[in-house]
Parts: structure tokens; C-alpha cells; sequence
């Protein structure tokens, strides 16, 4: 008995196949490997690249993962630069299925900042109330460390050990500047954004040192949003107190959120938002 | 019970094998042949070596055979006969089941020309369950490795141009973040 559906199944070219050349059964173990394997396999060899990366194999994925991606292909422009004329250049669909998985990772993984910490400076001037200068100094961010266990934070820590200076038990009031130095655009004017200008109140800075030892005294204020909403940054500047004087030892600057300082990284690309 | 039917197979280097035609069957193409009626003489494979025909024969008769051990215990159920033999045939179909599995993983823990020369010969012939297992092992050996690691395992030689090689790392660097 002939069964007709089991016949047609077979197809005829099967039956008369050339010699075996290297591999060349590759593309039947293709479908059974995930997208990323599928990538891997065809970075080995030029045979290996013709068997996985395969437009129908990639199309496929596409429209099981990405259906909306297709959707795009005719908007997007051929950026394919390759000149050499070999086959080695990915599919299409190899192609928008990896731009649609890069975008998959960066929203977990935002890009690195454009601006470093050695394009940035710092400005403070601590002042009294009445506008009278109490320490002032101005610090680029690279130079800026000497904060313990700071590593990747975007937190500063400013000595002035050697400023002998005091802070009276009054109110007093910070000014926090953040400017982009220029060094890197080179002619390009510098930028500067205020991170703070704030009142410590006499209470608080009262309070700051007791029993003669050490103290600090600090304030937070919100950050301006940088134009995409969500985020709750605040900046904060400490100043450590020593002694009945109430020296000024040290100045912290940092930018918080939600009570944590944040990574060098995150501060960076919030300035660069007003910097660049 | 008759005796089973018998079909002769030759492979490209002359040799013949005798099979039952249960387990020659298994392969589509096989049994194309024999339903077109060519078999006199015995069927030629010019397309698979004697070394690899063994090796697929090896995997068609424990498959063929296991399919009529369970058909069997099945029919012998149905039929009621007693009730010490049934249990004996139904345990034996249960033991085939785990005995298939592990002869499957067995089988294809080989050397990878070997492991290629069944894919191939399981593509030409059709046995799918057979190219299915050649198949996942060999995306088994894939799965989780660099390019480099695949090439070391299959003894692959890299013949891209550093340019093309650059290139299509680039392209695919997704993959391996």
C-alpha cells in the first residue's frame, strides 16, 4: 500500500545528493539553536557563516520575537558598508533582529555618559548669611576623591584642613557650581550649571559639633529635573566640623537619590545634560 | 508467526547488509524504494559508506525492534492471554522506553566526523528521529560556546579575512554580551 503523504514528504532532491562537502548538513542542526547560539556559530567559518546566518533562518526569529520589527524593514536604510563582495555580510534580518536585541539590553544598560569626570569642575563658596565669605574653592572632579569606600560614586570629598577656616554659630549658606571646563572641546566655551545654593539653618549648625569633638554639618536640595521627568535627584554638601572652633575640615559634595548617593556614571549623565 | 521479510542493503563501498524490512523501513527513502519495487538485487546507497550504514543499521534494528516489543505487548493484552506473560511483555515495553533513551544518548556520544557522517547519512536516508537526535546533539555542542570554543570542538578551521572576521563579530556582538 502506497501511502501518498508519506511520498510527497520526501523531496526528490534528497534522493540524488552531490558528494558530501564539509558541513554541509549545517543548516539542518540550525533550526534546532537558540538566537544567540545561532550568532556565535556563525562567527566560526565561512561555511558555518553561510549556514546560520541565513536570511529565512533570521526572518523566522524576527517574526517570533520582533513581529513588529518587520514592519520597519523598508524604513530603514541599507547600512551595509561592505565592499569586499563576498557573501560574509549578515541578512537583513540577522541585522534588524540585533538592533532589536541591543535595544532589549540597553534599557536594562544605559549608554556611558559622553561627559567624564575629568571635563568637570567644581565651585563652592561657603558663605554667612550676610554674604560674607567663609571658604571657597574650586576643585577639578578627577582631583576631587579622598572620600572612603566613594569608589564609583558620585561623591567628593574636598579637604580644607589647611584653610583655617571657621564656621560661625549662625545660619550660613552653600553654593554649589558644577562647570564643564572645556579642556576636551577644545575653543568650546565652558558651561556651568548651579547644583545648589542653600541655607543651612543656625539650628542644624548649631547642633553640628558637640562636646568640642567632631561634627558635620550638611544640606540637600532637589535637583532640577533634566527635562525626562522621573528621576528624584538631590544634591547634598556636608561640611566636617572640628573642634570649639568649628573648623572646617573637610567638604563633602554629593548627588543623592532617594537617600543613596548615586554612581559616578548616573551623576555624570545628569550633568550632562546642562553641561553638554 | 512468519518470518520477518528481509531486504539487503549496499553501501557505497560494496558492502551488503541483511535487515529486517521493520527496521530498513525506518528510513523513508528506504522505504520508497521497496514500495516502487526496486529491491531486487538489494538497494544501493551509493550516498553512505559501510561504516556508517552499520552505524544507522545499529540505531533502525533497537528501534524497530523496541516498536515491535511494545505493538506486541499491546496485542498480547488485548488478547488476553494470561495474566503472568502480559505483565512479563509490559514490563519488558517499560524497560525499552528507558533502555531507548539511554541507547539514544549512547548512541550519539561519538566523534564529531562520525556524529557528521550520520547526519548526513539520516538527511539521505530520512530517518527523522534519527536526524532529529544527530541534529540536537550537534546544537547540543553549539549551544553556549564562543566561536573560538565551536572551532576548537569540531576541529573547524577559521577562514575569514581579519576584516571579515572583525566585521561579523561586530555584527554579532549581541550574542555574546
Amino acid at each position: 500500500m502506497r501511502r501518498v503523504g508519506e511520498a510527497t514528504a520526501v523531496p526528490a532532491a534528497r534522493r540524488a545528493l552531490p558528494p558530501p562537502t564539509p558541513w554541509e548538513a549545517l543548516p539542518l542542526v540550525a533550526p534546532f539553536l537558540d538566537a544567540a547560539s545561532l550568532a556565535a556559530a556563525s562567527c566560526v567559518s565561512t561555511s558555518w557563516h553561510a549556514a546560520f546566518a541565513a536570511d529565512y533562518l533570521w526572518a523566522r526569529l524576527c517574526a517570533q520575537h520582533y513581529p513588529s520589527a518587520l514592519g520597519l524593514l523598508r524604513h530603514l536604510p541599507d547600512t551595509d558598508g561592505c565592499s569586499s563582495g563576498r557573501q560574509q555580510r549578515s541578512s537583513t534580518h540577522c541585522r534588524l533582529f540585533a538592533l532589536f536585541r541591543s535595544a532589549s539590553i540597553r534599557c536594562r544598560a544605559l549608554p556611558a555618559p559622553r561627559l567624564a569626570l575629568a571635563d568637570v569642575a567644581f565651585a563652592v563658596d561657603v558663605s554667612t548669611a550676610g554674604g560674607e565669605s567663609i571658604v571657597s574653592f574650586a576643585v577639578p572632579a578627577a582631583e576631587a576623591g579622598g572620600v572612603k569606600n566613594a569608589a564609583g560614586l558620585f561623591l567628593f570629598g574636598i579637604d580644607l584642613s589647611d584653610r583655617n577656616a571657621a564656621i560661625g554659630p549662625g545660619e550660613w549658606r552653600v553654593r554649589w557650581t558644577a562647570v564643564r571646563t572645556g579642556n576636551r572641546w577644545d575653543g568650546g566655551a565652558p558651561v556651568a550649571v548651579l547644583m545648589m545654593d542653600a541655607k543651612v539653618p543656625a539650628a542644624r549648625a548649631a547642633g553640628a559639633v558637640s562636646f568640642g569633638g567632631r561634627g558635620e554639618a550638611g544640606v540637600a536640595a532637589r535637583l532640577p529635573a533634566p527635562g525626562c521627568g522621573g528621576e528624584r535627584l538631590e544634591a547634598e554638601v556636608v561640611v566636617e566640623l572640628a573642634g570649639e572652633e568649628r573648623l572646617v575640615e573637610k567638604v563633602r559634595l554629593g548627588v543623592m537619590c532617594e537617600c543613596r548617593y548615586v554612581g559616578a556614571d548616573e551623576g555624570l549623565r545628569y550633568l550632562q545634560h546642562f553641561l553638554l | 508467526m512468519a518470518s520477518p521479510a528481509m531486504v539487503t542493503l549496499i553501501s557505497s563501498d560494496d558492502a551488503r547488509f541483511e535487515v529486517t524490512e521493520a527496521a530498513a523501513t525506518m528510513s523513508q527513502t528506504i522505504r520508497h524504494m521497496i514500495e516502487d519495487g526496486c529491491t531486487d538485487g538489494g538497494i544501493p546507497l551509493p550516498n553512505v559508506p559501510a561504516r556508517t550504514l552499520a552505524k544507522v543499521l545499529e540505531y533502525c534494528n533497537k528501534h524497530a525492534a523496541a516498536t515491535a516489543a511494545e505493538s506486541s505487548a499491546a496485542g498480547g493484552a488485548a488478547a488476553g492471554s494470561d495474566s503472568g506473560s502480559s505483565s512479563s511483555a509490559d514490563s519488558a515495553g517499560k524497560d525499552d522506553g528507558v533502555d531507548l533513551a539511554s541507547f539514544d544518548k549512547a548512541f550519539v556520544e561519538v566523534d564529531t566526523d562520525t556524529l557528521y557522517d550520520l547526519l548526513l547519512a539520516a538527511n539521505y536516508l530520512d530517518v527523522k528521529t534519527l536526524l532529529d537526535l544527530c541534529c540536537q546533539k550537534v546544537a547540543d555542542m553549539i549551544r553556549g560556546k564562543t566561536p573560538e570554543q565551536i572551532r576548537q570542538t569540531f576541529g573547524i578551521k577559521n577562514d575569514f579575512s581579519p576584516e571579515e572576521e572583525e566585521k561579523i563579530r561586530k555584527e554579532n556582538q549581541w550574542a555574546f554580551e
